[in-house]
């Protein structure tokens, strides 16, 4: 097993509202080794993107992560730093890749322009010129056809696919260690969406880095992650291999979850579909106990009262009464 | 098989202007020549990448927007297209449609009530406690209380307001509906219900479905018959388990590899290019041609024509067939 790259330790992020304290994260915890890519599933509201942002420091302005988090990358506690050292390891050592290419670049300069200009932020000296054939390079890499020509482009000349390797192109422009991808295929085509995550693949292999994965699509995740930690109502519920998730889930939520997707080759006349009753709590207002009890089909008295912790060895753990005994 | 729905050569171009007064000079060639037709109470699901036609096409249909071209057999209407507007208004009745986001498709100042019997309204001869006994039954049928026909949108979930958006549709008793990526905006565990839903309504009702969504899986789960379209032309359409487990073009192979993510390792997923051709300057011969492994000088010269009768099988596909194996 690779050594860890990024703890998470109690993680605790809260948006405070005019009337309430809205708690996204409570109480995460998770690991993500080297050269490993951690898959994190969820719904909306879960506290996906939410995790991804406290790492970076990049919450709104009302959003706060709680004194007793810690988040640990390279000895340091990211939540400790000042602003101008996490102004120097994002970019860097971490990079991010949103969801929608498109606004993520600013419109009004041409691609290559943008990748130089993070690369000469990071290490100023560079000059112009080597940043320039640098940033071709990283297009080359991200197999994007005629890279000299398209860097002078700008972003609305790109297909989305096309523009999605650039973002990816512009995250990877100083070797970063980690990659967050928050969702990074959702808002792409079927067949540009496989090109994508086979690039992310390959670039992970080449360089040795981790990648933190965000998608609300658990097959997707099982195609591409080593683990996989599924999140809900702002915890985890389960984290365990990828290959384990799909052939032995222990969570009613991920059974439920996996059973409510149709699968590819079943069709309505041969299964119906599982519903889940009910919907995501409402972050103000989370239910007792266990958070998903209200919606699941195996709860007991236990789970409406206390709320589980995590249980099972460390390579398999689930937040379920159910499995309380094998702790 | 009698058709409930019977659309031939639909066709829609947008003209491109350089200034206000200016005569175009190109086009854009949104939905080139669609034909299909669906038997009543059945699905059929359209597929394809976002700019290819899809909604264009369900829109041209219930005449959302007006075709230049093409000839749509509803029922005992010979062209829903050279309806006049007076006319259109009866028709309109029995076709319906959900849309994608339940949060800009529902009036957020009208009472939910209100929303669902608006269909009927429209209609007139309909008095207010008729109206009101319809909003509580039409809830019901799609699984909300009728105490919730007082309340506003926003008091509702996605999923729920997903619910509402059937219930309106349904208020009319259309016998065909275009459901536009109804459950791409929910959350994963809500869409099920969602899609459930639909199937009961359509076995109880038997409504015609057009079903749209770029979640393959999910149209393959839904559909009897599927479409796949490629640059506003229809490339391949069959049966969907046939669809699904000898697909014949080149682009619905691939289409398929993709539900794999171990398909990545594919060399055919691998060196896809995903380049669309223009639309504007459209190409006269195939226009998966860029992309295509089993491209020949034949597939220069004019689209391949779709192949096959009716419901059955088609390929517009000059080699179509099972790709070699290596």
């Amino acid at each position: 097993m690779n050594p860890s790259i990024l703890q998470i330790e109690n993680l605790t992020t809260e948006f405070q509202t005019v009337t309430h304290r809205t708690p996204a994260v409570e109480g995460l915890n998770l690991t993500l080794r080297e050269n490993e890519i951690l898959g994190v599933a969820g719904e909306s509201g879960c506290g996906k993107s939410v995790t991804i942002l406290s790492v970076l420091r990049l919450l709104p302005p009302n959003g706060r992560i709680h004194r007793k988090s810690k988040i640990l990358y390279q000895g340091k506690d990211l939540t400790q730093l000042a602003e101008k050292e996490m102004n120097s390891l994002r970019g860097k050592d971490l990079s991010i890749v949103f969801q929608e290419p498109m606004g993520s670049f600013n419109p009004l300069f041409p691609v290559g322009k943008q990748i130089v200009e993070v690369i000469r932020t990071h290490e100023p000296e560079v000059p112009v010129k080597q940043a320039l054939d640098r940033a071709t390079e990283l297009f080359r890499q991200v197999r994007i056809p005629h890279p000299e020509l398209r860097i002078q482009d700008y972003p609305f000349q790109f297909s989305g696919g096309m523009l999605q390797r650039a973002l990816i192109a512009l995250a990877l422009a100083c070797s970063p260690r980690i990659l967050f991808a928050d969702e990074p295929t959702t808002a792409l085509d079927a067949s540009t969406q496989i090109g994508i995550l086979d690039l992310l693949l390959e670039r992970k292999e080449a360089t040795g880095m981790s990648i933190f994965f965000v998608s609300h699509d658990l097959s997707l995740l099982e195609g591409i992650s080593d683990r996989i930690c599924v999140l809900y109502a702002g915890r985890m519920v389960e984290a365990c291999t990828a290959k384990e998730l799909h052939t032995h889930p222990l969570h009613p939520y991920t059974q439920d979850l996996l059973e409510a997707v149709p699968r590819k080759g079943t069709f309505k006349k041969e299964k119906r579909l599982y519903s889940i009753q009910g919907k995501v709590p409402d972050p103000q207002n989370r239910p007792t106990g266990c958070k998903y009890h209200p919606r699941c089909t195996k709860a007991f008295d236990r789970c409406r009262k206390e709320e589980p912790e995590l249980f099972g060895k460390e390579s398999h753990v689930v937040r379920c009464w159910l499995y309380v005994d094998a702790h | 098989m009698s058709m409930h729905i019977e659309v031939t050569g639909l066709v829609k171009q947008y003209p491109l202007k350089a200034g206000l007064f200016a005569r175009a000079k190109d086009r854009v060639h949104a939905v080139n020549g669609v034909s299909f037709s669906i038997p009543r109470g059945q699905t059929l699901g359209i597929v394809g990448e976002s700019g290819c036609g899809k909604t264009t096409t369900a829109r041209l249909l219930l005449r959302v927007i007006e075709p230049d071209a093409g000839v749509f057999k509803f029922e005992e209407v010979e062209n829903v297209f050279s309806l006049p507007e007076e006319e259109l208004k009866h028709v309109r009745s029995r076709m319906q449609y959900i849309f994608q986001d339940p949060y800009n498709s529902l009036n957020p100042k009208m009472l939910v009530r209100d929303i669902v019997t608006e269909p009927l309204r429209y209609r007139g001869n309909s008095t207010r406690r008729e109206l009101e006994r319809k909003a509580a039954e039409l809830l019901e049928h799609v699984g909300l209380s009728p105490a919730d026909s007082k309340k506003y949108p926003h008091e509702f979930s996605g999923g729920q307001r997903q619910r509402i958006s059937i219930a309106r549709a349904l208020s009319s008793n259309p016998s065909f509906i275009v459901c536009d990526e109804p459950v791409s905006s929910l959350d994963v565990s809500i869409q099920s219900q969602i899609l459930n839903l639909l199937i009961d309504l359509q076995k109880e009702l038997g409504i015609t479905y057009l079903f749209i969504a770029h979640n393959l899986a999910v149209v393959f789960y839904m559909s009897d018959t599927m479409a796949v379209m490629y640059t506003g032309k229809i490339v391949e359409m069959g049966p969907s388990e046939e669809l699904y487990r000898t697909p014949l073009h080149p682009y619905t192979q691939l289409l398929i590899k993709t539900l794999d993510t171990e398909a990545r390792k594919d060399p055919l997923v691998k060196n896809d290019s995903g380049e669309v051709p223009s639309l504007i300057h459209y190409p006269t011969g195939c226009t998966f041609y860029p992309r295509c492994p089993r491209r020949q000088a034949k597939c220069l010269e004019a689209f391949p024509p779709l192949e096959g009768e009716g419901i059955q099988h088609q390929v517009a596909c000059y080699f179509p067939g099972q790709e070699q194996k290596k």
